[in-house]
């Protein structure tokens, strides 16, 4: 029976936020003390926090397997998307604007930390453990993800946005940086490039 | 080429002139007509569900079917005849299955829920039966048990207990655990089935 220190007082008081602390690929499970974000008490509004976690869950690891291709990956980086989401944002109105773009910068903090391990040459942790994923890719997804894993990475994260349904342009722009018309271009190329990317797939 | 208005049409971010203009176009350029309906086809290819849920990892064994397929073999022929089936089918139920509802419809269970945490000031439990809110458990006297009674329909469920509202715990006591998305473990519970 795995039972750590309890973090907080015993009662009542809801406990401190917990600390960030650096995403590490392949980490084994570092949040068991910690409060997951479906009980987190924030202005004792319990069920609200949950509702987000749930709606959001499925969307995210979407958004997250168009971004990366990488199932392993986007668990681990969904995860703790929304661990610093509540860990900063938790109290107030949601933000799904907010949370997707966490994710893309936990992705990016990912390939930084990953490049810097490629060039000390560190050896990349085994992920072949973890069988039980909660999810599986569809068989008729995986040449879309292909295709879509050979985009440029800001193409890419402009297309995974705009998939997921919910972003208008002017929301894209707000959480990339690239201004409307950029957006609207971008876009459509994506499309385009990967209509011909599924037709070379198949000859 | 105005070609980035078929993603404006596909994304809705038309204003009305350019929904004017795309409308000409279709109408006017071929070409422009067959590469909207193309990237029309692939938009609900990209838009299909990406994932399906995984089935939790469950140690105890696989579900037996349900029992109304078995009715199918039961055709009654007249009433003594259906009489004589439906005799016939509770000797079979009985003899072969443990006793399983017959009725399509998941049936509603008081199940209790009992841990025992002497050391913990409060206890809550959390599932898929009480939509992920927490709940409280009782403390049996001085026992160090803590208690619920919940009626849970039938079916599988996932749940957690909660100490001090800070710490989920899975239960101890029930083999079948699932992982959850951050590194934790539910318990699985199965009623009524």
């Amino acid at each position: 029976m795995n039972r750590g220190p309890l973090p907080g007082g015993p009662s009542g008081a809801p406990s401190p936020v917990p600390e960030e602390t650096t995403f590490q690929l392949g980490a084994e499970k570092r949040y068991k003390s910690v409060t997951f974000p479906r009980f987190i008490r924030y202005n004792g509004n319990m069920g609200r926090s949950g509702e987000f976690y749930r709606e959001y869950r499925d969307r995210i690891f979407s958004y997250l397997m168009r971004l990366t291709g990488d199932h392993y990956l986007s668990g681990d980086i969904m995860q703790e998307s929304f661990t610093r989401y509540y860990a900063r944002y938790g109290k107030g109105e949601k933000n799904p604007k907010i949370l997707y773009t966490i994710a893309r910068n936990v992705f990016i903090d990912h390939l930084r930390k990953r490049k810097m391990e490629e060039e000390v040459g560190e050896d990349t942790p085994d992920r072949s453990e973890d069988a039980e994923r909660r999810y599986i890719v569809k068989e008729e997804y995986q040449n879309v993800l292909k295709a879509i894993q050979k985009l440029n990475k800001d193409d890419r994260n402009i297309l995974a946005l705009v998939l997921d349904g919910e972003f208008s342009y002017r929301d894209i722009s707000d959480m990339t940086g690239f201004s409307e018309t950029n957006v609207k271009v971008r876009v459509h190329r994506a499309r385009v490039t990967l209509k011909k990317l599924m037709m070379e797939g198949d000859a | 080429m105005k070609d980035y208005l078929i993603s404006m049409f596909i994304d809705d971010e038309m204003d009305l002139d350019e929904k004017m203009e795309f409308v000409r176009l279709i109408d006017e350029d071929g070409p422009f007509k067959d590469e909207a309906v193309g990237l029309l086809s692939q938009e609900k290819l990209l838009r299909s569900d990406l994932v399906e849920e995984a089935p939790a990892f469950v140690h105890e064994g696989s579900r037996r079917p349900l029992l109304p397929r078995w009715r199918k073999f039961f055709l009654p022929a007249g009433v003594l005849g259906s009489a004589l089936a439906a005799a016939l089918l509770v000797v079979v139920l009985f003899s072969v299955f443990t006793p399983l509802s017959v009725t399509e419809r998941p049936p509603v269970v008081s199940h209790r829920f009992v841990i025992y945490e002497p050391d913990a000031s409060t206890v809550e439990i959390a599932g898929s039966f009480t939509d992920w809110k927490t709940l409280p458990l009782k403390q049996v006297a001085e026992s160090g048990y803590w208690e619920v009674t919940l009626d849970v329909s039938g079916g599988e469920h996932r749940f957690v207990y909660i100490l001090d509202g800070e710490r989920e715990y899975a239960d101890p006591t029930v083999l079948a655990r699932e992982r959850d998305d951050f590194g934790g473990e539910n318990s699985i519970l199965r009623v009524g089935v």
